[in-house]
Protein backbone atom coordinates (compact mmCIF):
# COMPACT_ATOMS: atom_id res chain seq x y z
CA UNK A 1 0.00 0.00 0.00
CA UNK A 2 2.73 2.41 0.93
CA UNK A 3 4.83 1.17 -2.05
CA UNK A 4 1.90 2.11 -4.32
CA UNK A 5 1.33 5.71 -2.81
CA UNK A 6 5.25 6.53 -2.48
CA UNK A 7 4.97 5.24 -6.65
CA UNK A 8 1.91 7.62 -7.38
CA UNK A 9 4.19 10.43 -5.39
CA UNK A 10 6.98 10.53 -6.93
CA UNK A 11 4.79 10.04 -11.01
CA UNK A 12 3.45 13.29 -10.05
CA UNK A 13 6.97 14.79 -9.14
CA UNK A 14 8.28 13.52 -12.86
CA UNK A 15 5.76 15.41 -14.35
CA UNK A 16 6.77 18.50 -12.81
CA UNK A 17 10.29 18.42 -14.06
CA UNK A 18 11.07 20.57 -17.24
CA UNK A 19 14.80 20.35 -19.10
CA UNK A 20 16.89 22.80 -17.31
CA UNK A 21 14.03 23.86 -15.28
CA UNK A 22 14.98 25.78 -11.45
CA UNK A 23 13.01 26.08 -8.46
CA UNK A 24 9.80 28.43 -8.90
CA UNK A 25 11.27 31.31 -7.53
CA UNK A 26 10.99 34.95 -8.68
CA UNK A 27 13.86 35.55 -10.36
CA UNK A 28 14.27 37.58 -13.73
CA UNK A 29 17.21 36.30 -15.00
CA UNK A 30 15.62 32.70 -16.01
CA UNK A 31 12.08 31.93 -17.67
CA UNK A 32 12.27 27.98 -17.25
CA UNK A 33 10.41 26.55 -13.63
CA UNK A 34 9.41 23.48 -12.51
CA UNK A 35 6.01 23.16 -12.32
CA UNK A 36 4.84 23.89 -8.49
CA UNK A 37 1.78 22.33 -8.57
CA UNK A 38 1.85 18.64 -8.06
CA UNK A 39 4.66 19.45 -5.46
CA UNK A 40 2.27 21.32 -3.65
CA UNK A 41 -0.63 18.31 -4.46
CA UNK A 42 1.98 15.77 -3.41
CA UNK A 43 2.61 17.47 -0.17
CA UNK A 44 -1.19 17.19 0.66
CA UNK A 45 -1.21 13.47 -0.34
CA UNK A 46 1.67 12.65 1.22
CA UNK A 47 -0.35 13.85 4.93
CA UNK A 48 -3.50 11.78 3.76
CA UNK A 49 -1.23 8.59 3.03
CA UNK A 50 0.73 8.87 6.83
CA UNK A 51 -2.52 9.34 8.15
CA UNK A 52 -4.67 6.18 6.58
CA UNK A 53 -1.31 4.42 7.39
CA UNK A 54 -1.54 5.56 11.23
CA UNK A 55 -4.88 4.06 11.00
CA UNK A 56 -4.03 1.06 9.22
CA UNK A 57 -1.11 0.13 12.04
CA UNK A 58 -3.53 1.19 14.91
CA UNK A 59 -5.98 -1.37 13.89
CA UNK A 60 -3.21 -4.01 13.08
CA UNK A 61 -2.59 -3.87 16.85
CA UNK A 62 -5.97 -4.07 17.55
CA UNK A 63 -6.27 -7.67 15.48
CA UNK A 64 -3.08 -8.89 16.72
CA UNK A 65 -4.16 -8.17 20.65
CA UNK A 66 -7.43 -9.75 20.10
CA UNK A 67 -6.45 -12.49 18.03
CA UNK A 68 -2.86 -13.43 18.40
CA UNK A 69 -1.97 -13.54 14.88
CA UNK A 70 -1.51 -11.31 11.87
CA UNK A 71 -1.88 -14.07 9.18
CA UNK A 72 -5.24 -14.32 7.00
CA UNK A 73 -5.92 -17.42 7.70
CA UNK A 74 -5.56 -18.13 10.92
CA UNK A 75 -7.47 -15.01 11.65
CA UNK A 76 -10.66 -16.19 9.56
CA UNK A 77 -10.14 -19.38 11.00
CA UNK A 78 -10.38 -17.63 14.69
CA UNK A 79 -13.46 -15.98 13.94
CA UNK A 80 -15.23 -18.68 12.43
CA UNK A 81 -14.61 -20.62 15.58
CA UNK A 82 -16.05 -17.70 17.80
CA UNK A 83 -18.99 -17.08 15.79
CA UNK A 84 -19.45 -20.77 15.99
CA UNK A 85 -19.28 -20.38 19.98
CA UNK A 86 -21.65 -18.11 20.26
CA UNK A 87 -24.22 -19.20 18.32
CA UNK A 88 -24.21 -22.46 20.24
CA UNK A 89 -23.82 -20.15 23.70
CA UNK A 90 -27.31 -18.52 22.15
CA UNK A 91 -29.08 -22.14 21.66
CA UNK A 92 -27.63 -23.20 25.57
CA UNK A 93 -29.72 -19.63 26.70
CA UNK B 1 -22.09 37.93 -4.56
CA UNK B 2 -25.00 38.26 -2.43
CA UNK B 3 -25.48 35.72 0.15
CA UNK B 4 -28.18 33.91 -1.38
CA UNK B 5 -25.63 32.90 -3.83
CA UNK B 6 -22.65 31.82 -1.40
CA UNK B 7 -25.56 29.85 0.97
CA UNK B 8 -25.12 26.74 -0.96
CA UNK B 9 -21.82 26.23 0.95
CA UNK B 10 -23.19 26.60 4.51
CA UNK B 11 -23.94 23.50 5.03
CA UNK B 12 -20.10 21.99 4.32
CA UNK B 13 -19.23 24.81 7.18
CA UNK B 14 -22.04 23.57 9.61
CA UNK B 15 -20.97 20.24 9.43
CA UNK B 16 -17.17 21.24 9.84
CA UNK B 17 -18.53 23.40 12.70
CA UNK B 18 -20.26 20.40 14.61
CA UNK B 19 -17.31 18.11 14.18
CA UNK B 20 -15.19 20.56 15.62
CA UNK B 21 -17.33 20.52 18.11
CA UNK B 22 -17.77 17.46 19.27
CA UNK B 23 -14.34 16.34 18.81
CA UNK B 24 -13.82 19.29 21.58
CA UNK B 25 -16.17 18.15 24.19
CA UNK B 26 -16.23 14.11 23.44
CA UNK B 27 -13.35 14.97 26.45
CA UNK B 28 -16.18 16.55 28.60
CA UNK B 29 -19.58 13.61 28.39
CA UNK B 30 -21.11 16.08 30.89
CA UNK B 31 -21.79 18.46 28.15
CA UNK B 32 -23.12 16.20 25.45
CA UNK B 33 -26.68 17.79 25.84
CA UNK B 34 -25.16 21.27 25.09
CA UNK B 35 -23.44 19.77 21.77
CA UNK B 36 -26.63 17.93 20.87
CA UNK B 37 -28.61 20.79 21.09
CA UNK B 38 -25.94 22.73 18.80
CA UNK B 39 -25.57 19.84 16.44
CA UNK B 40 -29.32 19.33 15.81
CA UNK B 41 -29.27 23.24 15.01
CA UNK B 42 -26.82 23.10 12.50
CA UNK B 43 -28.05 19.76 10.97
CA UNK B 44 -31.17 21.73 10.65
CA UNK B 45 -29.59 24.85 9.37
CA UNK B 46 -28.07 23.41 6.71
CA UNK B 47 -31.10 21.69 5.21
CA UNK B 48 -32.59 24.97 5.31
CA UNK B 49 -29.72 26.87 3.62
CA UNK B 50 -30.30 23.72 0.97
CA UNK B 51 -33.49 24.66 0.42
CA UNK B 52 -32.95 28.42 0.42
CA UNK B 53 -30.93 28.07 -2.25
CA UNK B 54 -32.89 25.72 -4.12
CA UNK B 55 -35.38 28.33 -4.41
CA UNK B 56 -33.25 31.12 -5.76
CA UNK B 57 -31.75 28.69 -7.82
CA UNK B 58 -31.69 30.43 -11.59
CA UNK B 59 -30.50 28.64 -15.03
CA UNK B 60 -27.02 29.95 -14.29
CA UNK B 61 -25.25 27.55 -11.51
CA UNK B 62 -23.95 28.99 -8.18
CA UNK B 63 -20.41 29.42 -8.48
CA UNK B 64 -18.39 29.90 -4.72
CA UNK B 65 -14.61 30.61 -5.24
CA UNK B 66 -12.64 29.41 -2.69
CA UNK B 67 -10.62 31.80 -1.16
CA UNK B 68 -11.33 34.29 -4.03
CA UNK B 69 -9.51 32.60 -6.85
CA UNK B 70 -11.10 32.19 -9.88
CA UNK B 71 -12.00 29.04 -12.12
CA UNK B 72 -9.11 27.39 -13.45
CA UNK B 73 -6.57 28.26 -10.79
CA UNK B 74 -8.26 28.37 -7.61
CA UNK B 75 -10.65 25.32 -6.14
CA UNK B 76 -14.39 25.98 -7.05
CA UNK B 77 -17.78 24.95 -5.58
CA UNK B 78 -19.91 24.52 -8.06
CA UNK B 79 -24.02 24.60 -7.26
CA UNK B 80 -26.16 23.48 -10.29
CA UNK B 81 -29.84 21.69 -9.85
CA UNK B 82 -27.76 18.24 -10.02
CA UNK B 83 -25.51 18.86 -7.10
CA UNK B 84 -28.01 20.83 -5.18
CA UNK B 85 -30.74 18.09 -5.46
CA UNK B 86 -28.52 16.05 -4.13
CA UNK B 87 -26.79 18.09 -1.22
CA UNK B 88 -30.94 18.31 -0.29
CA UNK B 89 -31.08 14.39 -0.16
CA UNK B 90 -27.96 14.17 2.03
CA UNK B 91 -29.12 16.73 4.38
CA UNK B 92 -32.69 15.12 4.97
CA UNK B 93 -30.76 11.78 5.18
CA UNK B 94 -28.55 12.98 7.79
CA UNK B 95 -31.32 14.37 9.92
CA UNK B 96 -33.44 11.64 9.97
CA UNK B 97 -29.68 8.88 11.09
CA UNK B 98 -28.46 11.69 13.24
CA UNK B 99 -32.68 11.55 15.11
CA UNK B 100 -32.99 7.95 14.76
CA UNK B 101 -29.12 6.62 16.47
CA UNK B 102 -26.34 8.54 16.02
CA UNK B 103 -27.67 11.19 18.61
CA UNK B 104 -26.89 8.32 21.10
CA UNK B 105 -23.78 7.19 20.73
CA UNK B 106 -20.48 8.51 22.00
CA UNK B 107 -19.18 11.89 21.29
CA UNK B 108 -16.53 10.81 19.40
CA UNK B 109 -18.78 8.93 16.92
CA UNK B 110 -20.59 11.77 16.56
CA UNK B 111 -17.56 13.77 15.37
CA UNK B 112 -16.66 11.07 13.33
CA UNK B 113 -20.22 11.45 11.80
CA UNK B 114 -19.99 15.04 11.29
CA UNK B 115 -16.46 14.73 9.87
CA UNK B 116 -18.16 12.21 7.07
CA UNK B 117 -21.26 14.53 6.53
CA UNK B 118 -18.49 17.60 5.85
CA UNK B 119 -16.48 15.13 3.19
CA UNK B 120 -19.55 13.92 1.40
CA UNK B 121 -20.62 17.35 1.30
CA UNK B 122 -17.49 18.65 -0.10
CA UNK B 123 -17.65 15.49 -2.66
CA UNK B 124 -20.51 16.35 -4.21
CA UNK B 125 -19.87 20.63 -4.17
CA UNK B 126 -16.53 20.28 -5.63
CA UNK B 127 -15.29 21.10 -9.41
CA UNK B 128 -11.88 20.29 -8.61
CA UNK B 129 -10.61 16.65 -8.98
CA UNK B 130 -7.92 16.69 -6.52
CA UNK B 131 -10.03 18.29 -3.89
CA UNK B 132 -12.32 15.64 -4.40
CA UNK B 133 -9.73 12.86 -3.70
CA UNK B 134 -8.91 14.88 -0.77
CA UNK B 135 -12.30 14.70 0.87
CA UNK B 136 -12.37 11.49 -0.78
CA UNK B 137 -9.83 10.26 1.76
CA UNK B 138 -11.44 12.42 4.63
CA UNK B 139 -14.17 10.26 4.09
CA UNK B 140 -12.77 6.98 3.76
CA UNK B 141 -10.94 7.41 7.65
CA UNK B 142 -14.19 8.91 9.23
CA UNK B 143 -15.80 5.53 7.92
CA UNK B 144 -12.87 3.33 9.52
CA UNK B 145 -13.65 5.55 12.75
CA UNK B 146 -17.30 5.05 12.53
CA UNK B 147 -17.28 0.71 11.34
CA UNK B 148 -14.52 0.26 14.08
CA UNK B 149 -16.30 -1.16 17.22
CA UNK B 150 -14.39 -1.64 20.37
CA UNK B 151 -16.49 -3.90 21.58
CA UNK B 152 -16.39 -6.24 18.80
CA UNK B 153 -12.69 -6.78 17.84
CA UNK B 154 -13.61 -8.84 15.28
CA UNK B 155 -14.82 -5.65 13.12
CA UNK B 156 -11.26 -4.26 13.40
CA UNK B 157 -10.30 -7.03 10.93
CA UNK B 158 -12.86 -6.42 8.62
CA UNK B 159 -12.16 -2.42 8.67
CA UNK B 160 -8.50 -3.11 8.17
CA UNK B 161 -9.71 -5.15 4.75
CA UNK B 162 -12.14 -2.34 3.87
CA UNK B 163 -9.39 0.45 4.43
CA UNK B 164 -6.48 -1.61 2.39
CA UNK B 165 -8.58 -2.08 -0.25
CA UNK B 166 -10.12 1.38 -0.29
CA UNK B 167 -6.74 2.84 -0.41
CA UNK B 168 -6.18 0.84 -3.13
CA UNK B 169 -8.98 2.59 -4.76
CA UNK B 170 -8.19 5.63 -3.65
CA UNK B 171 -4.51 5.59 -4.82
CA UNK B 172 -6.27 4.10 -8.58
CA UNK B 173 -7.97 7.19 -8.77
CA UNK B 174 -5.07 9.25 -8.18
CA UNK B 175 -2.71 7.46 -10.86
CA UNK B 176 -5.48 8.17 -13.14
CA UNK B 177 -5.40 11.62 -12.40
CA UNK B 178 -1.70 12.59 -12.76
CA UNK B 179 -2.52 10.74 -16.24
CA UNK B 180 -5.01 12.95 -16.81
CA UNK B 181 -3.32 15.69 -15.60
CA UNK B 182 -0.16 14.90 -17.41
CA UNK B 183 -1.95 15.85 -20.61
CA UNK B 184 -4.60 18.17 -20.17
CA UNK B 185 -2.92 20.74 -17.68
CA UNK B 186 -6.17 20.64 -15.52
CA UNK B 187 -7.61 19.67 -12.87
CA UNK B 188 -10.54 21.85 -12.91
CA UNK B 189 -13.60 19.47 -14.08
CA UNK B 190 -15.56 22.25 -16.12
CA UNK B 191 -11.74 23.08 -18.09
CA UNK B 192 -11.11 19.11 -18.62
CA UNK B 193 -14.33 18.72 -20.17
CA UNK B 194 -13.20 20.90 -23.15
CA UNK B 195 -9.54 19.69 -22.93
CA UNK B 196 -9.91 16.23 -22.06
CA UNK B 197 -9.31 13.74 -25.86
CA UNK B 198 -11.41 10.51 -25.30
CA UNK B 199 -8.90 9.32 -28.32
CA UNK B 200 -5.90 10.33 -26.68
CA UNK B 201 -3.87 7.36 -25.44
CA UNK B 202 -3.07 9.64 -22.09
CA UNK B 203 -6.14 10.52 -21.50
CA UNK B 204 -7.62 7.27 -22.42
CA UNK B 205 -5.20 5.26 -19.25
CA UNK B 206 -6.00 8.08 -17.27
CA UNK B 207 -9.99 7.51 -17.39
CA UNK B 208 -9.47 3.79 -17.20
CA UNK B 209 -7.71 3.70 -13.86
CA UNK B 210 -10.17 6.32 -11.94
CA UNK B 211 -13.08 4.36 -13.40
CA UNK B 212 -10.98 1.04 -11.87
CA UNK B 213 -10.86 3.07 -8.40
CA UNK B 214 -14.76 3.82 -8.33
CA UNK B 215 -15.86 0.26 -9.70
CA UNK B 216 -13.82 -1.06 -6.49
CA UNK B 217 -15.51 2.18 -4.33
CA UNK B 218 -18.81 1.24 -5.82
CA UNK B 219 -18.29 -2.63 -5.33
CA UNK B 220 -19.18 -3.93 -8.48
CA UNK B 221 -19.31 -7.76 -8.53
CA UNK B 222 -16.25 -9.50 -8.63
CA UNK B 223 -14.88 -6.62 -6.38
CA UNK B 224 -17.80 -6.34 -3.83
CA UNK B 225 -15.78 -9.16 -1.19
CA UNK B 226 -14.43 -6.56 1.27
CA UNK B 227 -18.14 -4.18 1.23
CA UNK B 228 -20.27 -7.26 2.60
CA UNK B 229 -17.78 -8.14 5.19
CA UNK B 230 -17.22 -4.64 6.62
CA UNK B 231 -21.52 -4.25 6.48
CA UNK B 232 -21.97 -7.24 8.37
CA UNK B 233 -19.71 -6.69 10.98
CA UNK B 234 -20.46 -3.42 12.03
CA UNK B 235 -23.80 -2.12 13.54
CA UNK B 236 -26.70 -1.81 11.57
CA UNK B 237 -27.36 2.20 12.27
CA UNK B 238 -23.95 3.32 11.18
CA UNK B 239 -24.37 0.75 7.75
CA UNK B 240 -27.61 2.53 7.50
CA UNK B 241 -25.85 5.65 6.59
CA UNK B 242 -22.74 4.38 4.83
CA UNK B 243 -25.24 2.04 2.82
CA UNK B 244 -27.40 4.33 1.89
CA UNK B 245 -25.35 7.37 1.36
CA UNK B 246 -21.93 7.42 0.82
CA UNK B 247 -21.61 4.66 -1.96
CA UNK B 248 -24.39 6.91 -3.70
CA UNK B 249 -21.86 10.07 -3.08
CA UNK B 250 -19.24 7.57 -5.38
CA UNK B 251 -21.89 7.02 -8.02
CA UNK B 252 -22.39 10.99 -8.34
CA UNK B 253 -19.27 11.14 -8.86
CA UNK B 254 -18.98 8.85 -11.55
CA UNK B 255 -21.94 10.53 -13.23
CA UNK B 256 -20.18 13.70 -12.78
CA UNK B 257 -17.39 12.43 -14.83
CA UNK B 258 -18.89 10.22 -17.53
CA UNK B 259 -21.70 12.83 -17.91
CA UNK B 260 -19.98 15.78 -17.72
CA UNK B 261 -16.84 15.97 -18.10
CA UNK B 262 -16.75 13.34 -20.37
CA UNK B 263 -19.40 14.86 -21.80
CA UNK B 264 -22.33 12.25 -22.45
CA UNK B 265 -22.73 10.07 -25.83
CA UNK B 266 -19.29 11.02 -27.18
CA UNK B 267 -17.21 9.05 -24.75
CA UNK B 268 -18.65 5.52 -25.65
CA UNK B 269 -15.50 4.10 -25.29
CA UNK B 270 -14.04 0.40 -23.89
CA UNK B 271 -13.86 2.13 -20.36
CA UNK B 272 -17.72 2.98 -20.45
CA UNK B 273 -18.15 -0.60 -21.81
CA UNK B 274 -15.88 -2.55 -19.29
CA UNK B 275 -18.79 -0.54 -16.22
CA UNK B 276 -21.35 -2.15 -18.61
CA UNK B 277 -20.57 -5.32 -18.86
CA UNK B 278 -19.39 -5.44 -14.80
CA UNK B 279 -22.68 -3.42 -13.64
CA UNK B 280 -24.71 -6.39 -16.04
CA UNK B 281 -23.09 -9.06 -14.40
CA UNK B 282 -23.87 -7.96 -10.58
CA UNK B 283 -27.12 -6.97 -11.27
CA UNK B 284 -27.14 -10.64 -12.05
CA UNK B 285 -25.55 -12.67 -9.42
CA UNK B 286 -25.60 -10.09 -6.21
CA UNK B 287 -29.34 -10.84 -5.93
CA UNK B 288 -28.72 -14.34 -6.29
CA UNK B 289 -26.08 -14.42 -3.23
CA UNK B 290 -27.95 -12.48 -1.56
CA UNK B 291 -30.73 -14.84 -1.09
CA UNK B 292 -28.27 -17.60 0.27
CA UNK B 293 -27.65 -15.21 3.35
CA UNK B 294 -28.92 -15.75 6.57
CA UNK B 295 -27.73 -12.39 8.20
CA UNK B 296 -29.73 -9.16 7.62
CA UNK B 297 -27.48 -7.01 7.54
CA UNK B 298 -24.84 -9.13 4.69
CA UNK B 299 -28.25 -9.82 2.65
CA UNK B 300 -28.88 -6.02 2.39
CA UNK B 301 -24.84 -5.82 1.55
CA UNK B 302 -26.12 -7.84 -1.40
CA UNK B 303 -29.02 -6.46 -2.34
CA UNK B 304 -27.08 -2.83 -2.65
CA UNK B 305 -24.58 -4.19 -4.76
CA UNK B 306 -26.76 -5.33 -7.16
CA UNK B 307 -29.24 -1.59 -6.70
CA UNK B 308 -26.13 0.21 -7.67
CA UNK B 309 -25.24 -1.61 -10.15
CA UNK B 310 -27.95 -0.15 -12.37
CA UNK B 311 -26.25 3.28 -11.70
CA UNK B 312 -23.40 1.34 -13.17
CA UNK B 313 -25.15 0.12 -16.36
CA UNK B 314 -27.01 4.05 -16.78
CA UNK B 315 -23.55 5.37 -16.99
CA UNK B 316 -22.34 2.62 -19.20
CA UNK B 317 -25.10 3.80 -21.48
CA UNK B 318 -24.69 7.15 -21.81
CA UNK B 319 -27.73 8.54 -22.91
CA UNK B 320 -30.22 11.52 -21.97
CA UNK B 321 -32.51 8.28 -20.42
CA UNK B 322 -29.78 6.67 -18.21
CA UNK B 323 -28.66 9.65 -16.73
CA UNK B 324 -32.21 10.34 -15.19
CA UNK B 325 -32.58 6.83 -14.42
CA UNK B 326 -29.28 6.80 -12.70
CA UNK B 327 -29.93 10.02 -10.24
CA UNK B 328 -33.02 8.35 -9.55
CA UNK B 329 -32.36 5.14 -8.81
CA UNK B 330 -29.88 7.38 -6.19
CA UNK B 331 -33.12 8.74 -5.05
CA UNK B 332 -35.04 5.75 -4.84
CA UNK B 333 -32.48 3.19 -3.54
CA UNK B 334 -30.37 5.64 -0.79
CA UNK B 335 -34.01 6.33 0.87
CA UNK B 336 -35.49 2.21 0.72
CA UNK B 337 -31.92 0.99 1.90
CA UNK B 338 -31.67 3.21 4.72
CA UNK B 339 -34.81 2.41 6.14
CA UNK B 340 -34.11 -1.23 5.71
CA UNK B 341 -30.88 -1.03 7.46
CA UNK B 342 -32.60 0.61 10.83
CA UNK B 343 -35.39 -1.58 10.47
CA UNK B 344 -32.75 -4.17 10.89
CA UNK B 345 -31.01 -2.10 13.55
CA UNK B 346 -34.74 -2.44 15.57
CA UNK B 347 -34.95 -6.08 15.35
CA UNK B 348 -31.87 -6.39 16.34
CA UNK B 349 -32.42 -4.19 19.71
CA UNK B 350 -35.10 -6.36 20.15
CA UNK B 351 -34.22 -9.96 19.65
CA UNK B 352 -30.17 -9.73 20.40
CA UNK B 353 -28.92 -11.20 16.97
CA UNK B 354 -28.98 -9.88 13.03
CA UNK B 355 -30.65 -13.54 11.91
CA UNK B 356 -32.97 -13.13 9.62
CA UNK B 357 -35.39 -15.51 10.57
CA UNK B 358 -35.87 -12.86 13.28
CA UNK B 359 -37.62 -11.24 11.00
CA UNK B 360 -40.63 -13.43 11.31
CA UNK B 361 -41.59 -10.95 14.27
CA UNK B 362 -42.30 -8.03 12.48
CA UNK B 363 -46.11 -8.78 11.99
CA UNK B 364 -46.98 -9.32 15.10
CA UNK B 365 -44.39 -6.17 15.86
CA UNK B 366 -45.98 -3.77 14.43
CA UNK B 367 -48.54 -3.85 10.98
CA UNK B 368 -46.81 -0.60 9.45
CA UNK B 369 -43.18 -1.49 9.73
CA UNK B 370 -44.10 -4.61 7.99
CA UNK B 371 -46.14 -2.55 5.09
CA UNK B 372 -42.46 -0.27 5.03
CA UNK B 373 -40.28 -3.39 4.51
CA UNK B 374 -42.94 -4.91 1.22
CA UNK B 375 -42.82 -1.38 0.08
CA UNK B 376 -38.76 -1.16 -0.20
CA UNK B 377 -38.74 -4.38 -1.37
CA UNK B 378 -41.32 -4.42 -4.05
CA UNK B 379 -39.71 -1.17 -5.01
CA UNK B 380 -36.64 -3.08 -5.41
CA UNK B 381 -37.86 -5.21 -7.65
CA UNK B 382 -39.38 -2.36 -9.84
CA UNK B 383 -43.29 -3.50 -9.52
CA UNK B 384 -44.90 -0.64 -11.40
CA UNK B 385 -46.51 2.21 -9.36
CA UNK B 386 -43.03 2.28 -7.11
CA UNK B 387 -39.93 4.58 -7.94
CA UNK B 388 -37.72 1.34 -8.65
CA UNK B 389 -40.29 0.66 -12.04
CA UNK B 390 -39.33 3.36 -13.67
CA UNK B 391 -35.70 3.38 -13.21
CA UNK B 392 -36.14 0.36 -14.95
CA UNK B 393 -38.41 1.35 -17.49
CA UNK B 394 -35.63 4.07 -18.35
CA UNK B 395 -32.99 1.80 -18.50
CA UNK B 396 -35.23 -0.56 -20.90
CA UNK B 397 -36.26 2.39 -23.57
CA UNK B 398 -31.98 3.59 -23.39
CA UNK B 399 -30.90 0.31 -23.88
CA UNK B 400 -33.66 -0.62 -27.25
CA UNK B 401 -32.53 3.27 -28.12
CA UNK B 402 -29.05 2.08 -28.31
CA UNK B 403 -29.98 -1.74 -29.03
CA UNK B 404 -28.29 -3.16 -26.64
CA UNK B 405 -29.37 -6.18 -25.65
CA UNK B 406 -28.09 -7.67 -23.46
CA UNK B 407 -28.80 -4.58 -21.30
CA UNK B 408 -32.36 -5.94 -21.16
CA UNK B 409 -31.39 -9.53 -20.82
CA UNK B 410 -29.61 -8.45 -17.91
CA UNK B 411 -31.96 -6.51 -16.24
CA UNK B 412 -34.75 -9.06 -16.78
CA UNK B 413 -32.39 -11.98 -15.42
CA UNK B 414 -32.11 -9.63 -12.66
CA UNK B 415 -35.43 -8.62 -11.67
CA UNK B 416 -35.69 -12.79 -11.84
CA UNK B 417 -32.79 -13.06 -8.94
CA UNK B 418 -34.01 -9.89 -7.08
CA UNK B 419 -37.88 -12.01 -6.44
CA UNK B 420 -35.56 -14.72 -4.68
CA UNK B 421 -34.01 -12.71 -1.76
CA UNK B 422 -37.51 -10.37 -2.06
CA UNK B 423 -39.89 -13.71 -1.27
CA UNK B 424 -37.06 -15.13 1.16
CA UNK B 425 -37.97 -12.02 3.22
CA UNK B 426 -41.44 -11.98 2.69
CA UNK B 427 -41.59 -15.80 3.40
CA UNK B 428 -40.49 -15.23 6.54
CA UNK B 429 -43.07 -13.05 7.85
CA UNK B 430 -45.44 -15.94 7.07
CA UNK B 431 -42.87 -18.28 9.14
CA UNK B 432 -44.75 -19.63 12.75
CA UNK B 433 -44.10 -16.87 15.72
CA UNK B 434 -43.19 -17.99 19.12
CA UNK B 435 -43.98 -15.07 20.96
CA UNK B 436 -43.77 -15.72 24.38
CA UNK B 437 -40.11 -16.51 23.33
CA UNK B 438 -39.75 -12.92 21.76
CA UNK B 439 -41.49 -11.22 24.57
CA UNK B 440 -38.94 -12.58 26.98
CA UNK B 441 -35.88 -11.19 25.14
CA UNK B 442 -37.48 -7.36 23.89
CA UNK B 443 -36.90 -5.50 26.87
CA UNK B 444 -35.81 -2.17 24.62
CA UNK B 445 -39.23 -0.37 23.19
CA UNK B 446 -39.24 0.67 19.86
CA UNK B 447 -38.67 4.54 19.96
CA UNK B 448 -41.43 6.98 18.88
CA UNK B 449 -38.56 9.22 17.47
CA UNK B 450 -37.34 5.78 15.83
CA UNK B 451 -41.15 5.61 14.26
CA UNK B 452 -41.33 8.98 13.12
CA UNK B 453 -38.08 8.28 11.33
CA UNK B 454 -39.10 4.91 9.87
CA UNK B 455 -42.82 6.64 8.50
CA UNK B 456 -40.70 9.81 6.97
CA UNK B 457 -38.99 8.09 4.64
CA UNK B 458 -41.62 5.97 3.69
CA UNK B 459 -43.20 9.14 2.97
CA UNK B 460 -39.99 10.34 0.92
CA UNK B 461 -40.29 7.11 -0.79
CA UNK B 462 -43.98 7.67 -1.91
CA UNK B 463 -43.37 10.83 -2.66
CA UNK B 464 -40.58 9.79 -5.37
CA UNK B 465 -43.75 8.15 -7.08
CA UNK B 466 -45.51 11.42 -7.54
CA UNK B 467 -42.10 13.31 -8.49
CA UNK B 468 -41.85 10.99 -11.56
CA UNK B 469 -43.35 12.88 -14.24
CA UNK B 470 -41.80 16.47 -13.14
CA UNK B 471 -37.89 14.38 -12.72
CA UNK B 472 -37.30 14.67 -16.47
CA UNK B 473 -38.01 17.79 -16.74
CA UNK B 474 -36.02 18.96 -13.27
CA UNK B 475 -32.99 17.00 -13.86
CA UNK B 476 -29.93 18.78 -15.50
CA UNK B 477 -26.37 18.03 -15.83
CA UNK B 478 -24.02 20.90 -16.39
CA UNK B 479 -22.14 20.09 -19.95
CA UNK B 480 -24.07 16.93 -21.08
CA UNK B 481 -24.40 16.72 -24.64
CA UNK B 482 -26.50 14.04 -25.50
Amino acid sequence: MNILQVGIIFLFISLAYRKGGLAPIENHETYIYTNPLPHALMLTAIVVSVATTGIALSLVTVIHKHFGSLDEDQILERYTSDTLQKNKDMEIE
Amino acid sequence: MSLYQQLFVAPLFFSFLSACICAWFSFRPSKKKYTQAVSTFFLFASLLATIGSLIHLSPEPLVYEYGGWPSPWGIVFFGDVFSLSFIFLLSVLAIISWVFAFVHVSLLKQSMFFFLLFALYGMILTQDLFNFYVFLEICSIAIYGLLFDRKHPASAWFTFRYLSINTVAASFYLMGLAFVYSSCGSLNMADLSTLIDTHNLTDKIGIFLISLGFCIKIALWPLHDWLTGAYGSSESHTTAFIAGIVTKVFCIFLIRFFFSVLGGAEYASSTANLILIFSCLSVIIAPYLASKQSDARVLLAYSSISQIAYIGIAVGEGSMLAFHAACFQIFHHAIGKTALFFLASVIHKKTGTYEISNWRYWPSTSKWMTGVIVLCLLSFLGIPPLPGFFVKYWLFQSALQSSHFFVIVSITLGSISTLLYVFFIIEQFFEKQDLNDFASTSETKFRISQKICIASLSILMLFLIGAYPYFESWMKIEGFRP
